[in-house]
């Protein structure tokens, strides 16, 4: 295959790049959970969610 | 104002926004103004940056011997036949096309990649008259007019056309010898 | 109040999760066919496969940035902390498109035009200013001000920086002769068979992934606001408590924005 070097950098950094922003935003996600009442999270929707969160 | 009985201020505090806070938004929507200031002066004074081949030819007194960016289509590939290495110095001798009208190169090192016949290109350097550097060369499919390009410079302008078949339409539209 | 969550479901729901396994299928499908089964072009050999990612990345810079642009207005329109929370997260994610976008750009420009930056090229320096701009609206958020004040003040930024999506986007037709960049290969028919098929699952996977980040980023900017006006009605509550000369275990320390 020609240009690996240039493929396999430009595929790394975006898949990498994307992975790392979404390990980070999902742990903001889950400090900032642990200091808001589930009733404030509007996303959280029924009972059988709200039940799954708080059990962990 | 104080309750009298704890001995607390309980007067409302005033905003204390810091200076910094203050001048910081400013400074941001200053910035992001003199970013679209600058933009708008780059797209007006930054435009037809490559001169096409033909317009190089009818400019060429008055452009002199100014380093500017020619596109055009190289008339043939770049075969080793081409390279001529005099003293230190590495030469690829080709010529391109644009609108019919011929420009025989003298460039400086070897071509990129995807250098080829028919693929647009965009050359910087300037114009020189008289011999070139290889003595007696004779430009297959060239201007051969005592002018020629003179380049260090060789960058690809890609069309966007990604279908097996783009070869022959190219042929067909005539953009190939 | 403390509640227990799992390590990575606290902002997560049936539809990020649905959004989530389907990612968790293409990304795999995507790479497989960009590598394998999707053929290399006849000039540029397979540097063609760095455009499967490159040219999704951009297409979606321009989506979330138009995105921040209609919650900008629908902000000053309707006051609505749902659209700066939206316009504030598409915002975010729009950065990290568009600096992917400079970055394999970069990379596929160096093989391909033999050049990895040119200054002088108007496609290449239009979305260098996008991209500028949009890190402009998100430093700006960050400047210390009263809610109302920082989304009024993002929404203007947010709608101004949008003017340049058109620029950008069109430049390669405007200025034909000052940009390498070529011009769009799907709305000329340039594409077909696998690799259009590969350059769609590309746009598909990363729509879904801007979709999935964006929920997920809206979540955290809500939590983040919950959490700051938690803090406020605890700063409250504790002044309360000293007015009437109660210990609640301050610190003595005022909270940020107590004044606000």
């Amino acid at each position: 295959m020609s240009h690996l070097g240039y493929l396999l950098a430009g595929w790394s950094i975006s898949i990498g790049t994307l992975a790392v922003y979404a390990f980070f935003l999902l742990r903001r996600g889950k400090r900032l959970t642990e200091k808001v009442p589930p009733g404030r999270r509007r996303w959280i929707s029924s009972t059988e969610e709200q039940s799954r969160i708080t059990d962990g | 104002m104080d309750n009298g009985e704890t001995g607390i201020d309980l007067t409302p505090r005033t905003n204390q926004q810091s200076a910094t806070s203050k001048w910081i938004p400013a400074l941001v929507v200053l910035v992001i103004a003199l970013a679209v200031v600058g933009l708008i002066w780059f797209l007006a004074t930054n435009s037809q940056s490559f001169l096409e081949a033909d317009k190089a030819v009818i400019e060429r007194e008055e452009l002199g011997d100014k380093r500017f960016q020619l596109l055009g289509s190289p008339t043939t590939n770049a075969g080793s036949e081409q390279t001529f290495v005099i003293g230190e110095d590495e030469y690829t001798l080709f010529s391109i096309v644009f609108d019919g009208v011929y420009v025989d190169v003298v460039s400086q090192g070897a071509p990129p990649d995807l250098f080829d016949q028919g693929i647009p290109v965009v050359l910087e350097g300037n114009w020189e008259e008289g011999p070139i550097p290889v003595n007696g060369y004779f430009f297959p499919n060239g201007a051969n007019d005592g002018w020629w390009f003179a380049t260090d410079r060789i960058l690809v302008k890609h069309d966007n056309d990604y279908r097996e078949d783009r070869v022959d339409d190219a042929e067909n539209r005539g953009q190939l010898e | 109040m403390i509640t227990t969550v799992g390590p990575f479901n606290a902002t997560s729901s049936r539809s990020t999760r649905f959004l989530g396994l389907c990612l968790l299928l293409g990304i795999p499908a995507l790479i497989l066919f960009a590598f394998i089964f999707s053929p290399e072009d006849d000039s540029m050999e397979d540097a063609v496969r760095l455009l499967y990612i490159h040219v999704p990345v951009a297409i979606f810079s321009y989506i979330a940035f138009g995105v921040t642009a209609v919650g900008s207005i629908c902000y000053l329109w309707k006051r609505s902390r749902w659209w700066d929370t939206t316009a504030h997260a598409s915002a975010e994610i729009g950065v990290m498109f568009c600096g992917l976008t400079l970055v394999t750009g970069s990379i596929w420009g160096r093989p391909t035009w033999n050049t990895w930056w040119e200054w002088g090229d108007v496609r290449l320096v239009t979305t260098l200013v996008m991209f500028l701009m949009f890190i402009g609206y998100l430093a700006l958020r960050q400047v210390p001000a009263s809610p109302e004040a920082r989304a009024k003040r993002a929404a203007i930024v947010g709608i101004i920086g949008t003017i340049n999506i058109p620029i950008v986007n069109r430049s390669v037709e405007w200025w034909e002769n000052s940009t390498l960049h070529q011009q769009s290969s799907l709305t000329d028919g340039n594409l077909e068979n696998l690799t259009l098929f590969t350059w769609f699952l590309g746009t598909l996977v990363i729509g879904i992934t801007y979709l999935w980040l964006l929920i997920h980023r809206f979540r955290v900017g809500w939590l983040e606001t919950e959490e700051e006006r938690l803090g406020y009605g605890a700063a409250i509550e504790e002044r309360q408590a000293e007015a009437h000369g109660l210990d609640v275990g301050s610190t003595g320390i005022p909270e940020e924005g107590e004044n606000e």
